[in-house]
């Protein structure tokens, strides 16, 4: 396993007008810092606003201020230009003090879309989901990020809770390509920590068991971890859910594909986990 | 009458160390106290001893008498013996950052509180990262944040839900919400919403501007959830923090149980830690430890400016400032430029001279101090108000404005010294009414010691004190001996030592380059010789400029022959410390007139007053000696030929006596003799200063056109104690080719330089014939028929009287004029021992 197959370039960060993510700026500039990358901001302009700031009913009720104000193209471009300079400056002065590279774009069109297309090789897609909500803002989110988790390439992490470096870790490793680079990324991220990591493997031959076990034990000499292992009974979807949630306050980490990327396993992760971090090799 | 000159013994006292026990000066033992200064040692003691207000010192004496010496000397036992005063810090005021606060701690410990201080910054944001990202403080924030946050999403769930239920979508916007209709799961375009009845647009309208409404004042109660949150996070980072630095802070004020003010300034410091632990561990961590780490954080505040450590002083500190300046005198704060602005803090608050003398003594240079801008008057106020107030001068005088502190004052106690002339403390005390409050004890040093009574075996003490010092080569008894007759030189009087130490010391260290070149190591009386000498050399340029102009007959001195109303009299001149003697000639002429005396320095303003006095002196003598029955009928002149500049003192007035009763009564004066000394109006002659260098000025001159045997001086008979004559002076006067004549009134000298009786008086008040003083008075009868015939006699009762001023008549063509040296002030704090201008003397 080398470290060019492990290696994350880029932290990216994509998000909304509506609020400035400092929860996610922060989370992403931790990682690029742990992990020596560049923070990549972009903040995208969603299409829906167009739609209905030409509505004639429409208006903006700012809650900052607690005042209805009348809406139109030509504010919501002030707004969107005014929003994106806050966001440049406090994406700066989080890089700058973190000591970490950064950029920031604006971009047009829906951030589910922007991250599945962003993500690649080399590149952390982070999604900061926030607090658990039926906000429809959210819940538009959550239909996205199910998308892009299971259509993303490279690495995507959504995170809702808690510190990612001092998260613990759960990792699903099934001996893939994607499951053998996971394992990568959590070296690099557990560098010079005492923390442990949990290793979940799938019911398997004795002789598929014995070869998963030593590969993830050549991983840990590698990196002088802290590992405990265990496997899994069953195959079933619904157990691996089940299981996956006993660990709703790890970062718990899914190689691509099938069959933890199954649609219901991942809604049902997101909704309660801390953090999820998929990884496509 | 006979007069016998000085003999050899009375022209130069030797010294005679022989009682003394020693060959070199390695044998004498240092000397530890001072020596000839009783009245300045008991004043410094009775100062010392006061420790009141006000009982401060000025030690009065002239530069070199060894007055810091003394001074510190006597202080240093004393302040020994006294307790160690504390350190002085001075920390962050967490209530006014523009009022640093001062702590005193016992002497040693501020440098330790420092130290503390820094590792408890260091593990402080150790202690407080580890506090702040536990996972039992993350969860608790976690649950906090939640709540609010909750709290405002409910509203907009709740306003969503309401808007669902009207067919309406809540969305988020970059500045808050907005709601739209909907069509199914989607957003009505706008062109659909054009389609429906103007009723349900209405409708429509109507929702979203109640909903509106609604969650607007619902979001009112924002600000108060915000603040409600805010508080209860403060109580939580108190709790949190507060618990972590507990044991920190706690363990810090064990150490400093006994300074209460220690313990106060760590509370403090324990509440800014809570109150500022988030400014704590966003400052960037700097590349290295220590005081620089200190230096760019927000730990700065908990920094502890150690400004006076008196961890390494035994007693009571003894400071002496040698550049006084207001900042060096009672402290500065300093600025620093960040970004273009000139910024400050507490830690960059400088001590000044009186801070670290707190509790000891602080020795000043008068001088130095009244030079300096603002420092004097920052000194008496110091003094006055019993603190330390360290502020700007130039912001005190609103010249420029900026942000600075006002740190605390510090108490004061301390006993200033200040060292300076004479002169300054009499200008001080009369014209500065605060500076005999403050300064209420002079110690007046003595310029001049006795030479008795066992001083010279304590000299020659100093003299091995000052060789040690020094790291000279030791002096033989033989040199000893030849330094303290230079003192005695020095001092100008054969019965005193100088007190200018340093002047001395310059003397030992020269002896010793000499004792060098010849590659000895014992300094002996040759090696001192040399060196005066040599000194003498360097110096006397001028001197032989003048005498060289003498013997080349540009400046007109006779040694020899005889002239009627012409003498010559003696001067001195001061090129720095070194003063020589200068012959001039002094003429008289008389004729018919009314008795004035014409002074004709004084008629082209050249004459300082106190010769103008002795002109008017010697005036009086004629009045009174030959004019007692009738009235003077002669008019006198009296000038100092070939003199270009002033004139003053009245050691030339025996001189230009003797010259106008040699014209008046047609004697000759031999011209091999020069003459010194003043005269009073009964004729005695009084002493003079500088008769060592004036005696030595005219035998230079009589010894380069060749001694004869007949030349000499007339000297006061009361000046004979003063001889330190040079030793070549003194041979020739051991073999009698050079003679000095001590003169006690003015017939004797007269008799001296003519030849002639002077002549007594007999019971009719009657002179014998052919006596001076009876040709003198012939004369003045002759000219007084004279002046009756021409009827110019004045009326019997006006006195003789000198000339006053008449405007200056035009300048003459004269001979080159010999160089004039610089004219020195005239030393202060005592009549002057020689007066500012050529003629010396009194």
């Amino acid at each position: 396993m080398t470290r060019g197959e492990t290696r994350i370039r880029q932290v990216l960060v994509a998000f909304g007008p509506s609020q400035i993510p400092h929860d996610a700026l922060e989370a992403a500039a931790e990682l690029a810092s742990a992990l020596d990358a560049e923070v990549r901001a972009l903040m995208v302009e969603e299409r829906w606003l167009e739609q209905v700031v030409d509505h004639p009913v429409a208006a903006e009720l700012c809650i900052g201020s607690r005042t209805v104000r009348p809406w139109n193209r030509d504010v919501l471009r002030l707004e969107l230009r005014a929003r994106a300079e806050q966001v440049r400056r406090a994406v700066r002065r989080l890089a700058e003090s973190r000591g970490v590279r950064f950029s920031f774009e604006v971009t047009r069109g829906e951030v589910g879309t922007v991250l599945e297309t962003a993500g690649g090789a080399g590149v952390l897609t982070a999604f900061i989901a926030g607090s658990r909500s039926s906000f429809p803002a959210i819940e538009r989110s959550r239909i996205e990020l199910t998308q892009v988790l299971r259509r993303s390439r490279g690495f995507t992490l959504v995170h809702r809770e808690g510190r990612i470096q001092r998260l613990p870790i759960l990792v699903y490793y099934s001996g893939s390509p994607s499951a053998r680079r996971a394992l990568g990324v959590i070296g690099a991220l557990r560098r010079g920590r005492r923390e442990e990591v949990r290793v979940l493997f799938p019911p398997a031959d004795e002789e598929t068991s014995l070869r998963l076990l030593g590969e993830v034990e050549a991983w840990r000499r590698e990196g002088a971890l802290r590992v405990v292992t265990q496997q899994l009974a069953s195959s079933r979807p619904s157990d691996l859910a089940r299981t996956l949630l006993q660990f709703r306050h790890y970062l718990i980490v899914l190689p691509a594909p099938a069959p933890v990327l199954r649609r219901d396993i991942v809604e049902s992760v997101l909704d309660h986990a801390s953090a999820v971090l998929v990884v496509r090799a | 009458m006979i007069l016998r000159p000085i003999d050899a013994k009375a022209a130069r006292r030797r010294s005679d160390l022989s009682s003394a026990d020693f060959e070199t000066t390695t044998e004498l033992a240092v000397l530890t106290e001072s020596i000839g200064q009783p009245r300045a040692v008991e004043a410094l003691k009775l100062g010392v001893g006061i420790d009141q207000d006000g009982y401060n010192i000025f030690v009065l004496g002239e530069p070199a008498t060894g007055r810091h010496a003394l001074a510190e000397s006597f202080l240093r036992p004393v302040a020994a013996a006294r307790p160690t005063p504390p350190d002085w810090c001075y920390v962050h005021n967490f209530e006014d950052a523009r009022k640093p606060k001062l702590l005193a701690l016992s002497a040693g410990l501020g440098n330790r509180l420092r130290r503390d201080l820094e590792k408890f910054a260091v593990e402080l944001r150790t202690v407080l990262a580890t506090a702040l990202e536990s996972d039992e403080y993350q969860t608790r924030r976690q649950i906090l944040d939640e709540e609010y946050k909750t709290l405002q999403e409910t509203q907009l769930g709740e306003a969503e839900e309401e808007a669902r239920k009207r067919g309406l979508a809540l969305l988020r916007t970059p500045m808050g919400v907005a709601f739209a209709p909907m069509k199914g799961d989607e957003i009505a375009p706008p062109e659909e919403f054009h389609k429906l009845s103007e009723e349900d647009r209405k409708r429509i309208q109507r929702d979203v501007e109640e909903l509106q409404e609604r969650l607007r004042k619902s979001l009112e109660q924002a600000p108060r959830w915000e603040r409600e949150r805010q508080e209860r996070l403060r109580r939580l980072n108190h709790e949190v923090v507060g618990t972590v630095i507990h044991p920190l802070i706690e363990e810090l004020k064990s150490g400093y149980a006994e300074h209460s003010s220690v313990v106060v300034y760590l509370e403090a410091v324990r509440e800014d830690v809570i109150e500022k632990h988030g400014e704590i561990l966003q400052a960037p961590v700097p590349p290295s430890a220590g005081p620089q780490r200190m230096a760019d954080l927000a730990l700065r505040r908990y920094h502890v400016n150690v400004v006076v450590d008196n961890g390494a002083t035994a007693g009571a500190p003894v400071v002496y400032e040698n550049n006084p300046t207001y900042g060096n005198l009672v402290g500065r704060v300093e600025h620093v430029a960040r970004e273009g602005m000139l910024t400050t803090d507490f830690t960059l608050i400088k001590a000044g001279s009186l801070h670290r003398a707190n509790g000891g003594y602080l020795i000043l240079d008068a001088r130095r101090l009244l030079l300096q801008p603002f420092a004097y008057d920052a000194l008496k106020r110091a003094l006055q108000s019993g603190q330390v107030r360290i502020e700007s001068p130039v912001e005190a005088f609103s010249l420029i404005t900026t942000i600075s502190l006002e740190p605390e004052p510090l108490p004061l106690d301390v006993k200033v010294v200040l060292i300076g002339e004479p002169l300054l403390y009499y200008l001080l005390t009369r014209y500065d009414p605060d500076f005999a409050e403050l300064f209420k004890i002079p110690a007046d040093l003595d310029p001049q010691l006795d030479r008795g009574d066992g001083n010279e075996a304590l000299y020659a003490r100093l003299v091995a004190t000052l060789v040690k010092e020094r790291g000279l080569k030791p002096f033989d008894r033989s040199a000893v001996e030849c330094v303290l007759e230079e003192s005695a030189r020095m001092a100008g009087d054969a019965l005193k030592l100088s007190s200018k130490v340093e002047e001395v010391a310059d003397l030992l260290r020269e002896s010793d380059y000499w004792t060098g070149q010849r590659g000895a190591v014992v300094v002996t009386r040759d090696d001192v010789e040399r060196a005066v000498e040599a000194r003498v050399f360097r110096l006397d340029r001028l001197r032989e400029r003048i005498q060289e102009m003498i013997l080349r007959d540009l400046l007109y001195i006779d040694t020899d022959g005889q002239r009627v109303g012409q003498i010559n009299g003696l001067s001195v001149l001061a090129l720095g410390n070194f003063l020589f003697g200068r012959p001039s000639r002094i003429t008289a002429r008389v004729q018919v007139g009314n008795g004035r005396v014409l002074n004709i320095e004084r008629e082209v303003e050249l004459s300082g007053p106190i010769h103008s006095k002795g002109v008017l002196i010697l005036a009086a003598f004629l009045g009174g000696r030959y004019a007692r029955e009738r009235p003077l009928s002669v008019n006198a002149s009296l000038v100092f030929e070939q003199s270009y500049g002033g004139v003053d003192g009245d050691s030339a007035s025996s001189t230009e006596l003797y010259a106008l009763l040699s014209e008046l009564a047609e004697i000759p004066i031999d011209q091999s003799l020069a003459v010194t000394g003043s005269v009073n109006q009964h004729g005695i002659v009084q002493p003079i200063g500088g008769v060592n260098e004036k005696i030595e000025g005219f035998f230079d001159l009589c010894r380069s056109r060749g001694l004869t045997g007949r030349q000499g001086v007339l000297i006061p008979q009361s000046n004979v104690q003063h001889l330190m004559l040079r030793r070549d002076v003194v041979a020739a006067i051991d073999a009698g080719s050079f003679r000095v004549y001590p003169i006690e009134r003015i017939d004797q000298g007269i008799e001296l330089l003519t030849g002639v009786p002077a002549g007594e008086p007999d019971a009719d008040g009657r002179y014998p014939e052919g006596s001076v003083n009876r040709r003198v008075l012939d004369r003045l009868e002759e000219l007084s028929e004279k002046a009756r015939a021409y009827g110019t006699q004045p009326p019997p009762e006006a006195p003789p009287r000198v000339s006053q001023p008449q405007p200056p008549p035009p300048h003459p063509p004269h001979p080159p004029q010999p160089p004039q040296p610089p004219q020195p002030p005239s030393p202060p704090g005592e009549p002057p021992r020689e007066p500012p201008k050529e003629a010396a003397g009194r």
